[in-house]
């Protein structure tokens, strides 16, 4: 194990902990304000990946196809917010689990139909092909931006619902329903702002990851299975908590397939690092039922 | 808690399960052992659900733990089903241990999504085990066998066995659903403070009771990979599972114990009618799905039970 | 009063919830066999202190004794054991049971664990028999089949009172078990908790004033989170500041 080689699986690692924040925002959100589960969040992720394909061999451009996709997601997610969600959010969370699993092997369904199961792929967009110098470590500028549009976005939330009056709102929104209805906001609009945010960030973290892992029916799924570790651990309903478990997550599991592997031998090792962040998970758990900086108190 | 009637309405549906060999088709008995399976599973998931009141989305763990267990002891040379069904069963009761005495910790839609993850972490270990096949799995080399006493090998005797082992199960989780134990569980579900108020700690119930639920589905996973005569990752450790499982129960009926083997029915041959009829059926079934959540309220089952109750 | 050591000791207990102290510096002896009553206006802190009682919430500051000893560490179900038992002042009931089966799994409670598998539970006269004994005592014998969600509010009153009775307590917590009762309801509930005096040892926070002069044997007067008075009836009609407190709205006159 080199300088190099752990200074670039540490780069991995946050580049991945990036993505999964950009997916763990929608989720925690939702469940923190509207106490609703969605399972088809990874959906969203997919049809991002879908979308940015599609767009940039509408377009030609990658500019172009990325405001169109950015675009095409955000309308998804409203659409599943209104015929979906809204029905949702008095029901119990069997129901809500339910409802969202059958809305995923639709979408599952509906990709297979219209873009075939064969992955689909897209190449970098020509300015950031090639690599850039990080701290002495040549690293592709792709990943790179990736990470750095995923830190702009926290920033740019840490921004919004700090200071900004949706931003209160939304905060507001988690603890008293009844007030921000009694201020004169139109909950329902609020909810639905809430969800497309989550929804566009998902979409955009499916945009960005296709060069690097194709897109495929079903790929999202997996990817909310991590998202809901990372909320887990971070705790229900908070950004802060949605950005440490999902940096936590992303190098522990970077770093798990590396190292264990190496010292536990290609069996027992990759059987460890699979079970790297189940491990951290179970550990948070133990020592903080509610993760660790859940957003409601007591 | 059944009254007359209902007992009819039972006695019609095991008659309907002991008739279907008199169709003479493989493929009709290989369904029914299928259903009966599934069925068990579903129920291993209700007695959390609709008992206890907890929404299990992990239970694809304990089956998929008792059909590897069934399949690793068979292929290392352990044939007798008295020996390979007892250590599934324990071996998905520990699991469900371990995973039920973390989960437990929590409530609601943490609960709900720890069982999801902990139940994906055995997936992809099992990927990731070559010696095992990793996602493609293994082929046993037999079924298992019964002492020579109890015929298996053909299609008909498993069916027989599986169903009288359903029947067993149903048996046991009536009694103990109206035992002291099982008392405590709904009231736990019921009235969450209460219960400790009188003196039950929620937790100890609930754990046995989902160390209990882990042990049916991992029995329903050892008669599986018997029935198979396969085992692999995806089909029986991915997460898609723990939905179908919780799709039969509610199309069932929960809080009911005919309900999820009723569901079971109703979801395999919904899969099987609509993939004939399209590559994909999965595009109908998900709205399907969706309506009966957001529209239905009953499953199958309890509006069968409304039927004659008239 | 006797010299023996009370059944409660509360000492210097203190609660605090997002900067405000809700129970502030309480300290209460109860004796063992009396009706003690801790009235006060709304806010004052009473249902908190009442839940720290029966281990719901955790104190955040000084102790509390019983039977001689220290049980802030023990959790709701170890203080049941323990003798303490509480009736809630929103109903807090099993709806899907009967409300015979309600009351017999207060019954159960009392055994030293449920892991039992096979036997019916609604079957053993054990849990049956003091069950329905104990509906017909509080006056709903002609509801016991009756479904626990379907009885009416001043039934759930009853219900909720009858769970308590079943762990037979030595130390009786009831939270406004009068709430939403019409008058002549209330004078019946009055009625029957005057026949557990004596039997059990009581603390009763009450609104009903009448109800509450007419059973205490001590009142202790609750307001911001302290305990601005204790003492008998009498005098705690006649005390200035408890007059002040309640700005003369729920007290009864003064008798001459």
């Amino acid at each position: 194990m080199t300088t190099p080689i752990l200074l670039e699986q540490g780069f991995n690692g946050l580049q991945l902990g990036m993505i999964l924040f950009l997916m763990a925002v929608g989720v925690t959100l939702v469940f923190g304000i509207m106490d609703t589960i969605n399972l088809s969040h990874g959906s969203l992720l997919m049809f991002g990946g879908y979308f940015i394909v599609g767009a940039v061999e509408l377009t030609g451009s990658y500019g172009a196809g990325l405001v169109l996709a950015l675009f095409a997601t955000a309308l998804l997610s409203v659409i599943v917010e209104i015929l979906v969600m809204r029905p949702l959010y008095r029901r119990g969370h069997l129901d809500q689990v339910l409802a969202t699993f059958g809305l995923i092997l639709f979408f599952n369904e509906l990709a297979v139909m219209i873009w075939g199961r064969a992955p689909l792929y897209l190449n970098v967009p020509g300015f950031l092909d090639g690599p850039i110098d990080l701290f002495g470590v040549a690293y592709p500028a792709y990943r790179f931006a990736i990470t750095a549009v995923a830190a702009a976005v926290g920033v740019g939330l840490y921004l919004l619902i700090g200071r900004t009056r949706i931003g209160m709102l939304i905060r507001a929104g988690a603890d008293k329903r009844v007030v921000v209805e009694m201020m004169g906001v139109n909950i329902t609009r609020l909810y639905t702002l809430i969800f497309a945010l989550g929804g566009v960030l998902a979409g955009l973290a499916g945009i960005m990851i296709v060069p690097l892992v194709s897109v495929q029916p079903a790929m999202g799924d997996p990817i909310l299975i991590t998202t809901l570790v990372v909320v887990i651990i971070g705790g229900i309903g908070s950004i802060r908590g949605a950005l440490v478990g999902a940096l936590m997550v992303g190098v522990l599991d970077t770093f798990g397939r590396i190292l264990f592997p190496v010292y536990f031998g290609t069996g027992t090792g990759s059987a460890l690092a699979n079970m790297t962040i189940y491990i951290l998970m179970a550990a948070v758990l133990l020592w903080r039922p509610r993760g660790l900086f859940p957003a409601t108190a007591g | 808690m059944v009254d007359r009637r209902e007992w009819l309405l039972i006695v019609v549906l095991a008659g309907l399960a002991l008739a279907v060999p008199l169709l003479g088709d493989t493929f009709y008995i290989k369904f029914a052992t299928r259903v009966a399976i599934y069925g068990m599973a579903a129920l291993a998931v209700d007695i959390l659900l609709g008992y206890a009141g907890l929404v299990s989305f992990g239970h694809a763990a304990f089956y998929g733990v008792g059909a590897y267990a069934a399949g690793l002891l068979i292929n290392a040379g352990v044939v007798s089903g008295f020996v390979v069904l007892p250590v599934a069963v324990i071996a998905a009761a520990l699991v469900a241990l371990v995973i039920g005495a973390l989960s437990l910790r929590t409530t609601g839609l943490y609960f709900i999504m720890i069982t999801l993850a902990f139940a994906q972490m055995l997936y992809y270990v099992a990927q990731s085990l070559r010696a095992y096949g990793g996602t493609d799995g293994f082929a046993l080399n037999g079924r298992m066998t019964l002492g020579g006493v109890i015929k298996v090998t053909d299609a008909t005797s498993f069916y027989y066995l599986c169903l009288a082992f359903l029947a067993l199960v149903v048996f046991l989780c009536a009694r103990f659903l109206k035992a002291e134990f099982g008392v405590v569980l709904r009231g736990a579900r019921d009235n969450a403070v209460r219960i400790e108020a009188i003196g039950f700690p929620a937790y100890r119930y609930r754990l046995v009771a989902f160390v209990i639920s882990g042990a049916v589905a991992g029995l329903a996973g050892a008669l599986m990979a018997n029935l198979n005569l396969y085992v692999a990752p995806p089909g029986m450790l991915n997460w898609e599972v723990s939905g179908e499982l919780l799709v039969m129960v509610i199309f069932g009926a929960a809080g009911t114990l005919l309900g999820p083997i009723v569901g079971a029915v109703v979801f395999l041959f919904f899969a099987d009618i609509l993939s004939s009829l399209t590559e994909h059926w999965m595009i109908l079934f998900g709205p399907i799905l969706l309506l009966r959540v957001l529209f239905v309220k009953d499953g199958l089952y309890a509006l069968l039970q409304k039927a004659i109750a008239r | 009063m006797s010299a023996a050591a009370p059944l409660l000791r509360i000492e210097r207990l203190v609660k605090r919830y997002a900067g405000l102290t809700v129970t502030d510096d309480v300290s209460l002896d109860i004796v063992e066999g009396e009706l003690h009553a801790i009235i006060g206006p709304n806010g004052a802190g009473k249902t908190t202190l009442i839940a720290q009682l029966a281990g719901q919430l955790a104190p955040d500051g000084g102790h509390i004794h019983f039977a001689g000893r220290d049980i802030a560490a023990d959790s709701p179900p170890q203080r049941a054991r323990a003798g303490i038992a509480r009736s809630f002042q929103i109903t807090s009931i099993f709806p899907s049971f009967s409300a015979e089966a309600n009351v017999a799994l207060a019954v159960q409670g009392r055994r030293r664990h449920s892991f039992r598998f096979w036997r019916a539970a609604d079957r053993d006269p054990a849990l049956v028999e003091p069950a329905r004994r104990l509906l017909a005592e509080v006056g709903l014998d002609g509801r016991m089949a009756t479904l626990a969600r379907t009885l009416s509010h001043g039934e759930h009153r009853l219900l909720e009172l009858a769970i308590a009775l079943a762990q037979e307590p030595k130390l009786l917590l009831l939270d406004e078990p009068m709430a939403g009762l019409g008058s002549e309801e209330s004078k019946g509930l009055v009625r029957f908790l005057r026949t557990l005096k004596g039997r059990y040892t009581i603390i009763l926070v009450e609104h009903d004033m009448d109800a509450v002069f007419a059973l205490a044997d001590r009142i202790s007067v609750l307001s911001a989170g302290r305990i601005i008075a204790t003492g008998r009836p009498d005098d705690i009609r006649r005390d200035p500041a408890v007059r002040s407190a309640y700005l003369g709205d729920d007290m009864p006159a003064v008798e001459a």
